[in-house]
């Protein structure tokens, strides 16, 4: 589980996130919605603890991230707009690498390549270096990382921005895929189509604030687009 | 967790083309650097050996007196024109710096006037190579490799923050200071390993001397160890800062200048400034310019004394004693003069010398170089070692020969070879040690101190 309860962050005199309170559950998809500088970033990174909150407190799996950095990560995964892994080792090597720090069970070859498997990478891709990979390989590998390590929490950066839309929908069911394993996700993007399509709510994000939370379910594409202008235009 | 970094650190290196070829680069200097040393070593020992055959044997020789059944040797003649040649056997760890062997001689003229090596024994070197320094172990140590750990370690984790692979990397339970350990470690022993290795194991394999090779050997890895420390120190202090990687290559390329080149060269040039000291030629031209008036003097004397007896034959023993005298009395003043100038001369060197210590901590490589000289047994230390046993060895020489000469006796072969011999004894391990314990904790404390402040600064680095 993700939890926020009035999670603040200052930069200065800047109010970057506001009193953020936010919870989301295992197997729910939450995307974070929001202009560049709304605050949607400062939050991941309050999460992964590199940076830390002025005020409140974040959670993963009821733990304080900032009293239990090293448990909270053992429970997270992470994966940003471009994952960036060791370019001159494979996406098995990598992930082994990953695997490992995290101490995830999966360690032999055969284990790690069903699991790039899972993630869409065949074995001859998988023993490829990463500097051949494109940018939805690389999410793959991400996502790799998160089942390897059995995350119970996905935080994504922005993920589906710059793929073409068939690698973006293949991402979006790997996504749905984690949901149904249990995992709880929280993903920052600008994409309203992938948000309404792959999350279970959004929640729109502006100078810090969480100014609406709605369920996808009673949103239509248009509704969602109309609802996100008009808090963008105030 | 930290081994695991480490393996993984060394994976990726490993596959660097960089990395690859600085270690390239510093095992061949090594190599070159060891294989140099150890040549010069064993030319210095075949130097040794062909003086030492030659030069305490009663032989046949201009001067000797006598028929070949029972050879003798004017007194005076042995004492002083023939004299005994001090040698200097290599030092332990020659073979890895060459230090002030290429300034200091190795052997001394030891006659019943004066101990003949200031001004005049300095060794012949190309000019060049004296004021450049050799290419040997310690010159790799002392200059490369401070630069090569800056070649290594100018981007610990500036480029894995800008690509974003440092956030995936701490997106797991792991902590930044166990990240950058794990990466300092790797570049640790990536170029410590090959350099110890190559020096101490080049100089055991060809070039081991004494009984003290292998506790020097020790304090040489302590040293060496210490030093490269406090430049991973000054590393890991600047990439702490959070700059970007060509800047970080660039502050530390300016570090290095300083410390190793620039620094070292102001140091002399205010020694020089503060505590002039005078040319080899001049040293030369001012102690005959001190001993001319006593030499002319007593030439004159002595000139005297031999336009009264034209011939050597109505001198008899008792004139001989008379010329023997003069000669004697000759010798002691100008030896008295040399003395004057030689007084003011060493006053000078140790004034530049105490300068030249306490500065020497503005820099780490001028610290590093006293310390690996030292324990090499090529600083200065050693050869003033060498020089008093020598004037020590020539006090015993002229109480033995002065008596005899002044007596205008002649040596059988039994005589000559009850005369004193010199044997350096090597100067106590454990004051060389107790000498370079002081530099070694300063440069660790240094090491210490930059290390600390390094993974202090790292908790506030910007992802």
């Amino acid at each position: 589980m993700i939890e926020a309860t009035e999670l603040t962050k200052t930069f200065g005199a800047t109010l970057a996130v506001d009193h953020l309170n936010l919870t989301i559950k295992p197997g729910e998809i939450f995307c974070l919605l929001g202009s560049n500088g709304a605050g949607k970033t400062t939050t991941i990174n309050l999460f992964l603890n590199f940076i830390a909150p002025t005020s409140g407190v974040a959670r993963i799996d009821g733990l304080d991230v900032v009293e239990h950095p090293l448990e909270t990560k053992q429970r997270l995964a992470y994966i940003p707009e471009q994952v960036t892994l060791y370019r001159n080792l494979t996406g098995l090597e990598n992930l082994r690498f990953f695997s490992r720090l995290a101490k995830a069970a999966a360690d032999s070859d055969e284990e790690l390549l069903a699991i790039l498997a899972q993630a869409g990478l065949t074995a001859d891709q998988a023993r490829a270096r990463i500097s051949s990979y494109s940018k939805g390989m690389r999410q793959k590998v991400g996502i790799a990382i998160t089942i390897a390590k059995g995350a119970l929490a996905l935080l994504l950066d922005e993920p589906t921005s710059g793929l073409d839309p068939k690698a973006s929908n293949d991402f979006s069911t790997l996504l749905a895929d984690l949901s149904g394993r249990g995992v709880a996700i929280l993903m920052a993007t600008h994409d309203l189509f992938r948000a309404k399509e792959s999350g279970t709510s959004v929640g729109i994000m502006k100078h810090g604030r969480l100014v609406e939370t709605l369920s996808t379910s009673e949103l239509g594409h248009r509704d969602l687009e109309q609802i996100y202008l008009a808090h963008m235009k105030d | 967790m930290i081994w695991f970094l480490v393996g993984h650190e060394w994976r990726v290196l490993k596959a660097s083309t960089i990395v690859r070829l600085v270690i390239a680069v510093f095992a061949i200097a090594l190599v070159v650097a060891s294989a140099l040393g150890t040549a010069r070593a064993e030319a210095e020992r075949a130097t040794i050996a062909r003086f030492a055959v030659s030069v305490p044997h009663f032989q046949p020789a201009p001067g000797m007196i006598g028929d070949g059944a029972t050879p003798s040797m004017r007194a005076d003649f042995a004492a002083n024109e023939r004299g005994y040649l001090a040698l200097l056997p290599p030092a332990p760890l020659s073979a890895l710096a060459i230090g002030q062997g290429d300034v200091y001689p190795n052997y001394i003229k030891v006659t019943a006037r004066s101990l003949d090596a200031l001004v005049s024994g300095d060794q012949i070197e190309h000019p060049l190579a004296v004021a450049s320094g050799q290419f040997d172990a310690a010159f790799v140590v002392l200059f490369l490799y401070p630069l090569l750990i800056f070649a290594v370690s100018f981007d610990l984790t500036a480029t894995e923050r800008d690509r974003g692979t440092l956030r995936m990397v701490l997106a797991q339970p792991v902590t930044l200071g166990e990240v950058v350990a794990g990466k300092m470690i790797v570049r640790v022993c990536k170029l410590l390993i090959p350099m110890l290795l190559i020096t101490v194991g080049t100089a055991a394999l060809f070039s081991p001397t004494g009984a003290d090779f292998w506790p020097r050997a020790m304090l040489w890895v302590v040293a060496i160890v210490v030093y490269g420390a406090v430049w991973h120190g000054i590393a890991l202090v600047v990439n702490a800062r959070g700059f970007s990687a060509p800047a970080n290559a660039l502050v530390l390329a300016g570090i290095w200048l300083l410390f190793a080149v620039v620094g070292p060269s102001c140091v002399n040039l205010l020694i020089a400034i503060r505590y002039p000291m005078p040319s080899r030629v001049e040293a030369a031209v001012q102690a005959r310019a001190a001993t001319q008036d006593a030499t002319v003097q007593g030439s004159r004397q002595l000139g005297q004394f031999l336009q009264d007896h034209p011939t050597s034959g109505n001198v008899g023993r008792e004139g001989m004693r008379q010329f023997a005298m003069l000669q004697a009395e000759r010798d002691r003043k100008v030896a008295e003069r040399l003395q004057a100038v030689e007084a003011t001369f060493n006053a000078q060197l140790e004034k530049q010398r105490r300068l030249a210590s306490w500065l020497s901590v503005l820099s780490p490589t001028m610290i590093a170089q006293g310390v690996l000289l030292d324990v090499a047994g090529t600083s200065t230390e050693r050869f003033d070692h060498f020089r008093a046993e020598a004037a020590s060895f020539q006090r015993q020489w002229q109480s033995y020969f002065e008596p005899r000469v002044l007596d205008a006796a002649t040596l059988t072969p039994a005589e000559f070879a009850a005369a004193p011999s010199f044997d350096f004894v090597e100067e106590p391990f454990t004051l060389t040690a107790r000498r370079v314990a002081m530099p070694i904790i300063v440069m660790a404390i240094f090491a210490a101190v930059l290390i600390a402040i390094g993974f202090r600064s790292y908790r506030g680095y910007q992802l």
